[in-house]
């Protein structure tokens, strides 16, 4: 019998979450035989995230021996030769896409007999993408199983502090690619776990201004983790599309774009079989109720119909490159757009 | 609940699951690079003829040569792992592919792991998180729906010279694959379903209800359940139906990967101990005691099985409380099986028709119960007075009486 249509689920990262996650790297590094580490961030050696991180891994017989602040992807090759000069076995990913991206193409690119081990560490702005096996670099954008982190940190004392127009940024996005996850035909048993345990999450903290901000970012994770089992992505492709543009965020973007390419998917998404709160609403209702309640944290007053119209211009230079996925999503957002 | 400051959860197993899910064996060894396999299996398997279906899917592009060893015992021995693992190492085995159900699964994880560390025997692999590394590839097919044993870093060794079952837990353990196929448990009894499922839904509900719980086993959990709930009775009136039987099959190993990251609690710790001395199958105990285990710890995890118990309302299970519709279903497995499954010890017999365990086993049982890791994530403290009086409840089919749990008047000793 072909193994066509058979389900084929791996998630090779382990998450630790909660109040002292960070003290747990010692001993993931320690039982790996792994103990000198470079950090990858952008922001500057004396933020608190830093600070924090220092001293919950002195204690553990880990030595950071470098911390490389990234500007941009030209630093790739520097960052490499650090590692090699430090013969770190640990690399360490705190803050934004770039640097999750420029980590990833780092180990999986060191050469060394031994994978250096890849922590991900999530701060606030997070979209998830720490737990994604993608990287985005420049106009590049490569996928592969062999890119995922090895643990992902998900640490109360790095989060909480955020206003809530930073930390909806990130769960609108995954909100959205929920959306484009659950109108694909067929959802895998882990992708249905997942997913419905990430609009629960979503749906528990959405009024909370105090919010549990370890559940919201969890559902983040979960979020990916489920996006990252199914050749999909077009959305999260389009958004970046619309930000590199210079014109909106990535989470405006996703907010502009949430409203035509959900409706657009009604059936699809209302015939998938999720019911995360077991009150048979439609799903398609439920996601525009999340979106609408993070979205208004996110300012695009005016300028909708710019990013809609940046979507049709957008469309015409990428006929010859990309997906026709892409292209089909593109051509339902304009349409429901205009409608 | 005292929950734990920060939790971790991880499933790096690969998981392929569907009918003909077996298929991708071939294209993984080639992936692989596989060039010397042991099939490892039992005797049952081979009268089944699924041995014979998982090698017809061998050789169509992978170059590997393919060796078969049927003799690992129903219980996994210390004996059988040790011949297993140094047959891996003087026969220069790159690949495992174990076809079977816990035995067979656990035999093969601890083989590989005994002989990735030969300066080790295997007594030594024993304890808790046992930081060893396996330098083989394993290919995990069950044939069974109850352990989740394909994704799970335990493995149980009998050691019969001391009597007692070693517990291994290590990461080493973990098969790099799991393949999930329905037509692998076509074959599977009744009975042997009623039980394995029991198993499975034991593990579900101890880890949503523990305390190592987190939100992404919970969702597992759930998922479990639902499938299980929803194709047990289904697979059970008829085996042939394949939709069903994955259903089983993906519930349990849900639940197994829920477990394995959250760990289970005084249904099991009772379980292991009962199974352990008295030679009575774990899904047959998991199905007994599960409601005992609920109704023990009831008092502290209120709002876990209000949620379960909406689950279990949902497929048609209508009795007041977890508990009860958790006994609901086995006397519903007990009928759908002909009376094949148990709902109290006293209807436990072993092949010469002897009572499987007797009440004046009851303290022995309950005092190396207090031994089982588990009760570290039991919501409620177990003593060894509350596991005699579970038994005595659990071996007539009374419901616990909690009044003698609630009037003890000295803090449990451990």
């Amino acid at each position: 019998m072909s193994p066509e249509g058979a389900n084929d689920h791996h998630i090779p990262t382990t998450l630790i979450s909660g109040e002292l996650a960070l003290e747990r790297i010692g001993y993931e590094a320690w039982i790996r035989g792994c103990h000198k580490a470079v950090v990858l961030c952008d922001f500057t050696e004396s933020s608190p995230a830093l600070s924090v991180l220092r001293r919950s891994l002195s204690g553990s017989g880990i030595t950071i021996d470098a911390v490389c602040k990234l500007r941009s992807t030209e630093e790739l090759e520097g960052i490499q030769q650090t590692c090699r000069d430090q013969e770190a076995d640990i690399l360490i990913a705190l803050g934004s896409g770039l640097v999750q991206s420029i980590a990833r193409e780092v180990v999986s690119t060191s050469g060394a007999s031994k994978r250096p081990l890849l922590i991900s560490i999530l701060d606030e702005s997070t979209d998830g993408f720490e737990a994604t096996c993608s990287t985005w670099l420049g106009e590049r954008i490569r996928t592969d199983r062999n890119l995922f982190s090895d643990l992902i940190i998900l640490d109360q004392r790095l989060l909480g502090h955020a206003p809530k127009s930073v930390r909806s940024m990130g769960i609108v996005i995954s909100l959205l690619q929920l959306g484009e996850l659950l109108a694909t035909e067929r959802l895998g048993p882990e992708v249905r776990a997942l997913s419905t345990k990430a609009l629960q999450l979503i749906h528990a903290h959405r009024e909370n201004e105090s919010s549990d901000a370890l559940g919201l970012l969890t559902a983040t994770v979960l979020a990916q983790w489920a996006y990252s089992s199914y050749p999909v992505g077009s959305i999260g492709r389009l958004v970046c599309l619309l930000s590199s543009s210079g014109l909106c965020s990535s989470a405006e973007a996703a907010k502009v774009i949430a409203g035509p390419f959900i409706r657009a998917n009604a059936r699809s998404l209302n015939s998938c079989g999720i019911d995360p709160f077991k009150n048979e609403r439609p799903l398609d209702t439920v996601l525009l109720e999340l979106i609408g309640s993070f979205g208004t944290h996110l300012r695009t007053q005016g300028r909708e119909g710019t990013i809609l119209s940046l979507i049709r211009q957008t469309r015409g230079l990428l006929k010859a490159v990309d997906t026709e996925r892409l292209l089909g999503l593109m051509d339902q957002v304009d349409r429901e757009g205009r409608g | 609940m005292n929950m734990r400051a920060y939790y971790r959860f991880g499933s790096p197993t690969r998981v392929i699951s569907g009918k003909g899910a077996i298929g991708y064996l071939d294209p993984l060894l080639t992936q692989k690079r596989s060039t010397r396999v042991l099939l490892l299996t039992d005797r049952g398997i081979m009268t089944t003829g699924l041995d014979q279906k998982v090698l017809e899917h061998i050789g169509s592009g992978s170059k590997a040569h393919v060796d078969l060893y049927d003799e690992v015992p129903q219980d996994s021995s210390l004996e059988s792992v040790t011949r297993v693992a140094r047959k891996l190492r003087e026969e220069t085995y790159d690949t495992v592919i174990a076809l079977g159900g816990g035995s067979v699964m656990d035999t093969a994880k601890a083989a590989v792991l005994s002989a990735s560390n030969p300066d080790l025997e295997v007594r030594q692999l024993a304890g808790a998180d046992r930081q060893l590394i396996s330098s083989y590839e394993l290919i995990a097919i069950p044939t069974t729906c109850g352990t989740g044993s394909e994704c799970t870093k335990v493995a149980v060794i009998l050691d019969t010279e001391a009597g007692r079952k070693l517990l291994v837990t290590s990461d080493g353990l973990l098969p790099q694959v799991a393949i999930l196929d329905p037509e692998m448990v076509l074959t599977l009894p009744g009975r042997l379903k009623a039980a394995v499922a029991s198993d499975a839904i034991a593990h579900a509900i101890e880890a949503y209800t523990g305390l190592g719980k987190n939100p992404i086993s919970d969702a597992f959990c759930i998922e479990a359940l639902e499938r299980i709930l929803s194709s047990l009775f289904r697979s059970i009136e008829a085996p042939e139906d394949q939709d069903a039987a994955l259903d089983l099959l993906i519930g349990s190993n849900l639940a197994g990967r829920a477990f394995s990251n959250s760990m289970v609690g005084v249904t099991h710790m009772i379980g292991h101990s009962a199974g352990s001395l008295c030679h009575i199958p774990h899904g047959v105990c998991m199905g007994i005691l599960l409601p005992y285990g609920i109704e023990y710890n009831q008092h502290l995890i209120e709002k876990e099985t209000s949620q379960l118990s909406s689950l279990f309302r949902s497929y048609g299970f209508m009795a007041q409380g977890l508990a009860e519709q958790v006994r609901d279903l086995g006397r519903r497995l007990s009928e759908a099986t002909d009376s094949g499954h148990a709902t109290c010890f006293h209807d436990v017999f072993t092949s010469d028709g002897q009572r499987a365990i007797r009440p004046d086993q009851f303290s022995l049982v309950a005092r190396l119960a207090l031994d089982d890791g588990a009760h570290f994530t039991n919501p409620e403290e177990v003593g060894y007075q509350d596991v005699v009086n579970i038994l005595q409840a659990a071996y007539w089919g009374y419901p616990l009486d909690r009044s003698l749990i609630d009037s003890r008047s000295t803090p449990v000793v451990r």
